[in-house]
């Protein structure tokens, strides 16, 4: 088994395959079949055996560097474009990399708008440092 | 009482109640129930044969589980059917249950689990502790296993490539949490040598102790990584 993030980079990433609204523009009902389509997915992974974590971040915050001896952290932010948001991530416990590619394609289909898949860009990322997969 | 008499007493006794008809996760909760039973008498009443009094005490657990759980009818058939308990033959159920643990058709991961559980007599907060994962999700991919080879007879030989396998990959894992898997995995892979005179158990446990024996070697007092050409003979200690 190897732990792989899922990051939920919501309208960042490559290309966007449709221009959906933020989220904020949604109504109640759309966002609710959003979350309820997340919590689904997390009670499969945990049904499966896979799940390990998930976390949704708030839209706040900003980047935050050392500056040298002394003087204070330097801040960046807020984040001005919602293309720089990740809006939380997915961590699983699976077989294989082709496993992990397959979780991120049904949770990539969350409906959004309309109810229609947002097709959403998963960065998934293995984790440093975890047992390779084993193969025969 | 003593832990490590129980810890390899435990999968012989579940695979003895296999063998005998239970299904795998009835047999494991008989004889879970049947050590809470020994934790009571025991030490006041001390078996003279411990593994027979075990197999005993399970196998009525699991009777009287059944009957509770099923009908009149098929409990009453089942009964009927079943053999009696006799003498604990001296077949060695503990290599049944490795071969059930690795069957093939489980995944790696889930027949690791399985074997550190069944086999090892380790907890499922252990073992989720030793890979990282919550205990829940632990739980689920035990229960998962134990529902696919449930149905699975010990009537005939299991794959030794499987648990050789499977051992190898819980020694791979090195220690982590509570639990030292490489010690569990030698553990584990020395029992098996006893019981077979397959020489690729024998190679896969001597392999085994060669890199543990040198697992102190690899790491500075201060836990810094030694880089190879720094660590010598000296450095190992015997397994």
């Amino acid at each position: 088994m190897a732990k792989y993030l899922l990051l939920k980079h919501y309208r960042g990433g490559p290309a966007p395959i449709v221009d959906f609204a933020p989220m904020d523009q949604w109504t109640p009902d759309e966002v609710n079949a959003h979350v309820q389509f997340m919590q689904d997915f997390t009670t499969r992974l945990k049904e499966m055996g896979e799940f390990v974590d998930t976390q949704g971040l708030a839209p706040a915050g900003a980047f935050v560097r050392y500056d040298g001896e002394g003087r204070p952290p330097v801040t960046d932010g807020p984040f001005a474009e919602t293309k720089d948001l990740i809006a939380g991530w997915y961590i699983i416990d699976v077989e294989s990399w082709d496993r992990a590619v397959e979780l991120a394609g049904e949770l990539s289909a969350a409906p959004g708008p309309c109810g229609k898949p947002i097709y959403e860009w998963l960065e998934v990322r293995p984790f440093l440092g975890g047992a390779p997969t084993f193969t025969e | 009482m003593n832990e490590q008499l129980l810890r390899d007493l435990v999968p012989a006794v579940i695979g003895v109640l296999v063998r005998r008809g239970a299904d795998f996760g009835s047999a494991e909760d008989a004889v879970q129930d049947a050590l809470v039973e020994a934790l009571r008498v025991w030490p006041d009443h001390p078996p003279q044969d411990p593994k027979g009094w075990l197999v005993t005490v399970a196998w009525r657990k699991f009777l009287d589980a059944t009957r509770a759980e099923t009908s009149r009818r098929r409990r009453e058939a089942l009964v009927d059917s079943e053999p009696m308990p006799g003498p604990v033959d001296a077949v060695d159920d503990t290599l049944q249950l490795y071969f059930l643990c690795a069957h093939p058709s489980l995944t790696p991961a889930s027949s690791v689990a399985l074997t550190l559980r069944a086999v090892g007599g380790l907890t499922t907060r252990q073992i989720a502790q030793a890979y990282l994962v919550p205990e829940a999700t632990m739980a689920q991919r035990i229960s998962r296993a134990k529902r696919t080879v449930s149905g699975v007879r010990l009537n005939q030989p299991g794959s030794l490539a499987t648990v050789l396998r499977v051992l190898y990959l819980v020694f791979n894992e090195g220690y982590s949490g509570d639990v030292d898997l490489a010690a569990e995995a030698i553990r584990l892979t020395r029992q098996l040598a006893e019981k077979t005179s397959d020489e690729e158990v024998a190679g896969l446990l001597a392999l085994m102790l060669l890199h543990h024996a040198r697992r102190s070697a690899r790491t500075r007092p201060s836990a810094a990584w030694c880089p190879s050409p720094s660590r010598t003979g000296a450095c190992g200690t015997p397994a």
